[in-house]
Formats: C-alpha cells, sequence, structure tokens
C-alpha cells in the first residue's frame, strides 16, 4: 500500500537569474513500512522535496502536482488540517541540527513542548514522557535541561531524531541525517535510526548523499539529479545493476570502486540542459540525448529509469563507435569535457 | 565647556568600552571562576576609563583659555571684579600649586568619595547629586517601560506583517519618532496635552501627572529605536532554521512566534534597552531641561550656565561611573539570557 505518492511535483523559486526549478516534475512512491533512500548531489533539490512534502517552504515557493499521502492530497488541505499532520503524521529531522535547534530552549522543552502541545499534557507528564524518549535515543535524560550548544553532533543528531519520532509518525523525513559525523558516530545514528523506524512500523525518507549510507538500510533508492527523478528501485537491484549512467556514477565514486568522481558541474536549476539533463556528463549518451527529454520509463516492478540508453547498451556503442563525423566543431569542445558523442 | 562636551564625553566613552570589552570577552565557557575573572577584568577596566574622563574634564577646565581664578570669581561674584577678589579666589581654591599637584590632590579627593564643594553655592557637589538622582531614576525607569510597550508589539507587528499597511506604518512611525528631536516633541506635548487639552502640568516634579508628559517625550522617542531593532532582530529569528522545525512539530503560529522566535530577537533588545538605561540614569540632558525635570541632567545644565565648574566635574564623573556600571550589568544579564554565553560548568 502507498503510504506516500508523490506526483509530477513542481517547485519554483523566483530569483535574480530566473525561476529557480527546485523540483521539477518529481513522482516518486513510499510504501508502508519502507525505508526509501533519496541520494543525489548537494543542490539537485532533495531539501526542498523533503520540506514540500510537509509544506514548510515560505510562501514564495510555487507549487504544483499531487502529493498523496494515504490517499489525501496534501497540497490542498488548509492549513490549519495541515498543521495536525506535522508532527503527528509525518515528522521530520531538518538538516544541520546545530541550526535546526532553538538556542536559547532546552532540548527538554524543545521536546516536551510536542507533547504538551498535541497531547494536552501537563508540564510533568511531559517531561516524564521526553525522558522516556531520551532514552531510546540514546541520551542520558538528566541532560534534559542542557542547551543544543552543550551537545556534540551526533547527540544533536539524536535529539533532532527524538523531535522527529516524538508522536510516532507513520512518516519520518530525515534530511543528511549522517552529514558532518565522523564513521563511527554516522553507523551508530544509521543504525539507531533504522531501528526505531523499524521498530514503529513507520516509513522513513531518507535524504543523503551518501551511498553507503543508503546502502545499509534502505529498501528501496531514488535517485535525483537536477530537480528530477533518474532511476527508483528496489536498493539491491540499483546496487548490483543501476539502470542509469549517473547512477553507476555514483557507484563508481565509492571508495572501494576506486573514488571515480563524475566529471563536469551540476547543471543550473534555472536553465538546465536540453534533452536529458545528464548528457552533458554523460559517458554513453546517443544524439536525441542531446535534444529529447527523456521520460522515467517503468522497467519493472516498481522501477523507473530516466533514459534513452536503457535497454540498448550494445547499440549505444555501435553509435558511439560511428558517431564521430557526425560531432560538430562547435560540440567537440564540449565533447572533451562531458565524455559525449552526438 | 559645553553642552557638545558632555555629549562627547560619554560617547566616547561608550566606544571605548566596547573596543575594550570585545578584547577582553572570555573565549572559553567553563566555570563561574571565568565569569569572576571577567567581571573583575571589566571593574578595573572601568577605573582606567573613569581615570581617562578626570584627564579629560580637568583639563578642560585648565586649559581653557582664561585665568580659572578670574572665571571662578566671575561666576561667583558678577562682571565687575577687583584683583583682591581675583586673588582671595586663588588662595581660597588652592589654584596657585601647580597643575600636576592640583590633579593629584583633585584626585585624591575624588579617591575618598570627596567630590569637593560646589563653586557658588558651597554645597557638597555628592550630595547635590544624591539629592537629584531619584527624580532622574523616576524618569529612566518609566520611559523605558513606556518605550518597550510601545516598541515590542510594534516591532513584532512590523516583522511579521512587513508587506502589508500595518507593518509598514509600524516601520514609518518609527521613522518619523527617529527623526523628531526631543526638544521639539517635548513641546509639542506641552502645546497638545498641556496647553490644549489640560491633562498633565507642564513642568514641575511631585506626583505622576508631573511625570506623564517628560516619560511620554522619551518613552515615545526611544521607542523609534527600539521599535526598528525588534523589528529587524524579529526579521532575523523568524528566517532561521528552528523556525521551520518548531512549525514542523505542528505547533501553532502564536507559539511558534511568541515562543521560539520571540525569545531569540529579544536578546539584542534586552542589550539595547539596558544600554538605554544606563544612558538615561546619567539624565536625559533636553528633556529634563524642557519640563524642569529636577534630574541629574537638569543639574548639569543648570551648572553649566552658572559656570559651576566643580559641580559640572562632579556630575560628568558621577555619569560616567554609573553608565559604566550599568554596560556592566547588561553584559551579565546578557551572559544570563544566551545560554550559548553562560557560564557554566559542564562536561
Ligand atoms: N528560497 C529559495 N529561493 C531560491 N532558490 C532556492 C531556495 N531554496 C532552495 N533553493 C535552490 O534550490 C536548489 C535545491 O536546494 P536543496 O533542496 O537544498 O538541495 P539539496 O539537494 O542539497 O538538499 C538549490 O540550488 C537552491 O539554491
Ligand atoms: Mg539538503
Amino acid at each position: 500500500m502507498k503510504l506516500l505518492d508523490i506526483k509530477n511535483l513542481r517547485v519554483y523559486f523566483e530569483a535574480e537569474g530566473g525561476i529557480v526549478k527546485a523540483n521539477d516534475g518529481v513522482s516518486l512512491e513510499l510504501g508502508e513500512s519502507e525505508i526509501l533512500g533519496l541520494i543525489g548531489e548537494t543542490g539537485c533539490g532533495k531539501s526542498i522535496l523533503g520540506r514540500v512534502v510537509m509544506r514548510l517552504l515560505s510562501e514564495k515557493a510555487r507549487v504544483e502536482g499531487r502529493l498523496l499521502y494515504k490517499g489525501q492530497d496534501l497540497l490542498t488541505l488548509p492549513e490549519n488540517k495541515m498543521r495536525l499532520f506535522r508532527g503527528k503524521e509525518i515528522g521530520i529531522m531538518l538538516q544541520n541540527p546545530a541550526q535546526a535547534l532553538n538556542p536559547v530552549l532546552t532540548v527538554g522543552e524543545q521536546l516536551a513542548e510536542i507533547y504538551r502541545f498535541h497531547e494536552g499534557l501537563r508540564e510533568r507528564e511531559a517531561k516524564e514522557k521526553a525522558r522516556a524518549m531520551f532514552k531510546r535515543v540514546g541520551i542520558k535524560p538528566d541532560r534534559l535541561g542542557e542547551y543544543p550548544h552543550q551537545f556534540s553532533g551526533g547527540m544533536q543528531q539524536r535529539v533532532m531524531l527524538a523531535i522527529g519520532l516524538a508522536l510516532k509518525p507513520s512518516l519520518l523525513i530525515a534530511d543528511e541525517p549522517t552529514k558532518g559525523l565522523d564513521p563511527s558516530t554516522k553507523h551508530q545514528i544509521v543504525a539507531l535510526l533504522s531501528a526505531l523506524v523499524r521498530e514503529e512500523h513507520s516509513s522513513l525518507l531518507l535524504i543523503t548523499h551518501d551511498l553507503e549510507v543508503a546502502a545499509t538500510i534502505c529498501d528501496r533508492i531514488a535517485v535525483m539529479y537536477a530537480g528530477e527523478i533518474l532511476e527508483a528501485g528496489p536498493a539491491k537491484k540499483i546496487l548490483s545493476s543501476p539502470g542509469h549512467p549517473y547512477t553507476r556514477n555514483l557507484l563508481h565514486s565509492l571508495p572501494k570502486y576506486g573514488l571515480n568522481v563524475a566529471v563536469g558541474q551540476s547543471p543550473s536549476l534555472i536553465s538546465p540542459p536540453l534533452g536529458c539533463r545528464f548528457h552533458p556528463r554523460c559517458g554513453s549518451c546517443l544524439k536525441k540525448c542531446s535534444k529529447i527529454h527523456p521520460d522515467l520509463l517503468k522497467t519493472g516492478p516498481r522501477t523507473y529509469v530516466r533514459c534513452h540508453v536503457y535497454g540498448k547498451s550494445g547499440k549505444a556503442d555501435e553509435i558511439m563507435k560511428g558517431a564521430p563525423e557526425e560531432m560538430s566543431e562547435k560540440t567537440k569542445n564540449t565533447a572533451e569535457v562531458g565524455r559525449c558523442h552526438f | 565647556m559645553s553642552l557638545n562636551f558632555f555629549f562627547h564625553s560619554t560617547n566616547s566613552i561608550y566606544f571605548l568600552q566596547v573596543s575594550l570589552q570585545s578584547a577582553f570577552l572570555p573565549a572559553d565557557k567553563n566555570g563561574n571562576e571565568k565569569m569572576w575573572k571577567y567581571i573583575v577584568k571589566r571593574l578595573l577596566l572601568i577605573f582606567v576609563v573613569l581615570f581617562g574622563v578626570t584627564l579629560v574634564t580637568f583639563s578642560a577646565m585648565h586649559f581653557a583659555p582664561g585665568d580659572p581664578a578670574e572665571l571662578i570669581a566671575l561666576a561667583r561674584y558678577g562682571s565687575d571684579l577687583s584683583s583682591e577678589q581675583i586673588e582671595a579666589v586663588r588662595a581660597m581654591e588652592k589654584l596657585e600649586s601647580s597643575v600636576c599637584i592640583q590633579y593629584m590632590k583633585w584626585m585624591d579627593q575624588l579617591l575618598h568619595l570627596d567630590f569637593g564643594k560646589s563653586l557658588i553655592s558651597g554645597d557638597d557637589i555628592l550630595t547635590e547629586i544624591l539629592i537629584r538622582l531619584p527624580a532622574t531614576i523616576k524618569l529612566a525607569f518609566s520611559s523605558l517601560c513606556i518605550s518597550l510597550l510601545i516598541a515590542l508589539p510594534a516591532g513584532i507587528l512590523g516583522a511579521l506583517h512587513k508587506n502589508t499597511f500595518l507593518g509598514q506604518a509600524c516601520v514609518f512611525g518609527s521613522l518619523l519618532g527617529v527623526s523628531i528631536p526631543n526638544f521639539w516633541l517635548g513641546v509639542l506635548f506641552i502645546w497638545l496635552f498641556s496647553l490644549n487639552l489640560g491633562f498633565f502640568p507642564s513642568f514641575g516634579y511631585g506626583g505622576i501627572e508631573h511625570l506623564a508628559l517628560p516619560a511620554l517625550t522619551l518613552g515615545t522617542s526611544m521607542a523609534a529605536v527600539t521599535t526598528r531593532l525588534t523589528r529587524a532582530s524579529m526579521l532575523e529569528a523568524l528566517n532561521k532554521e528552528y523556525i521551520i522545525t518548531a512549525r514542523a512539530k505542528g505547533l501553532d503560529e502564536r507559539t511558534v512566534i511568541l515562543k521560539h522566535a520571540l525569545k531569540n530577537a529579544l536578546l539584542p533588545v534586552v542589550t539595547f534597552s539596558g544600554m538605554q538605561l544606563g544612558y538615561l540614569l546619567g539624565g536625559a540632558v533636553v528633556v529634563e531641561t524642557v519640563f524642569s525635570w529636577p534630574g541629574i541632567g537638569k543639574l548639569l545644565v543648570d551648572s553649566i550656565f552658572a559656570r559651576d565648574f566643580s559641580m559640572v566635574q562632579g556630575c560628568v564623573i558621577f555619569i560616567a561611573v554609573l553608565f559604566s556600571l550599568s554596560n556592566l550589568a547588561v553584559d551579565i544579564l546578557y551572559a544570563f539570557l544566551d545560554p550559548r554565553i553562560r557560564y557554566e560548568k559542564h562536561n
């Protein structure tokens, strides 16, 4: 059963250089009790997607599309109804806990206020629940009276987790929960996150640019690039036989494959490349890749790829061999940078 | 010596303090011991500042053109002076010894909390100042209250409705308040509330009806700046990530604004108000004069016009002490309000 079904979601910002298309036609689904990893480079629109699900973007953001949560479109919900969903149905751990926690309130208060507000508990009972929650995420309950700056990065992340899971939401969104942590802390946080989410039978949207983290706990993985989904499917399949050249690129950038970082720069979200957005950096692109924008193709059960080359890799090699004479002077330079053949 | 001198001296004390302060702010945050060390350091600094103030006031009097004995005699006996009168003053005020010795003697007195006697009336200066202090304190606190009562709601509204008429009105009002000089506003209030409407007496000292107009004048003009500050720091706080976290918890907008944003936004406002209070405790020169409010500011102005140099010196030093101490108090208060600066033991 689908818990969250995002259909053709667009989030546009008016900026100085033009319209920033932070999410440009995102379609994504998340089942019940499922952990979905959303991976992609910095700036591709992951955090925006996480926030728009809870309608936490500023009023300046133009949002279109459908955001079905348990069958109900969150985008058409009035604000006072939407507020009841926040925290209770959907919890979020924002990126950078040092900034996402209020510096002048104790961490205990930042957690206990949730219980007072949503469950109408009194001071003492709310504190008691906060202590219990702290224990669950591995913080000594006597640190309830401390302030965020007194916690280390990993501990702040645990506070965020306690806040996100306080009301046992059906969906938790975790935005880069391992960013800036040392490897052992990182593993602890990831283990804790997946353990608690599984315990509650909640779903998790794990936003990260760390493929290894996604590989450890995710059931499914979605790959985002320049505001759109390039590939989505079961984690095992994506990691063992990626369908999209970009995903292959990401895998090759892992330390165990020798840190082969993708060439080229992430594209602009104001004027993304025509055709396939990845084509200027793609090692196996066809002539039509620079002209026609590929659709998200269903290639298996709950598996999608947005690529013209998919399923014709043999042909692609042929075309690449025969291609050079078709190259114009103008495209030669870009071809070198992007290893692209027209 | 003029009014101008007074303003310049207090201003430079402030800037000196701020620059010294930032150099001495403790870098790490553990232990009450650190806090005490910091306070002692600041108190020592205040002595340095006060030493500077005595030097400046003393020089201003003794190196001003003219013979100090003659100036004093002029102030005391009027314009036609005999040379005997001048020499008598010189002997009485011990002006014949060298400037250095005079300064050292004066400093010795000051360190024993002896501010000397008024050149005109012969009254004890410190006693005179302390008699005026309650009036100044009353005016200072009531105008601060009025200022905050106006500035906090106006600043918050201005930040929340920044693109609407209401928000623009708050900005415009505070801009107007900043541009209107105190003496003009005071006279306007006298004309309106006292002469035309007859609500309050226009001058004098006594009950709350006398306090109303001077406090309103000072309070509204202070509110103008505080409103702008409140609005700016509220806008800044509302843009922070923790506001999004607060909304993500499903809290209502009132809690998000009045608890999560305001608590952060108030930090600079508290500091600023504390500084304003320190400034007011030194006597609001203009407003006290306009309303004949018998505070320290009025005493200072009267002494200047009467050429009572020793009284002026005494006032300036007293004001400098109050200002420095209240600034220190504000810093300590800030440390207690902001947990990030608070000095507490933890591991
Ligand atoms: N309020 C905004 N106005 C304009 N552009 C924005 C705004 N918020 C985010 N963006 C842009 O949207 C893009 C996606 O941001 P984000 O979702 O934070 O990326 P990431 O994948 O690293 O989380 C970025 O290029 C950013 O510059
Ligand atoms: Mg992000």
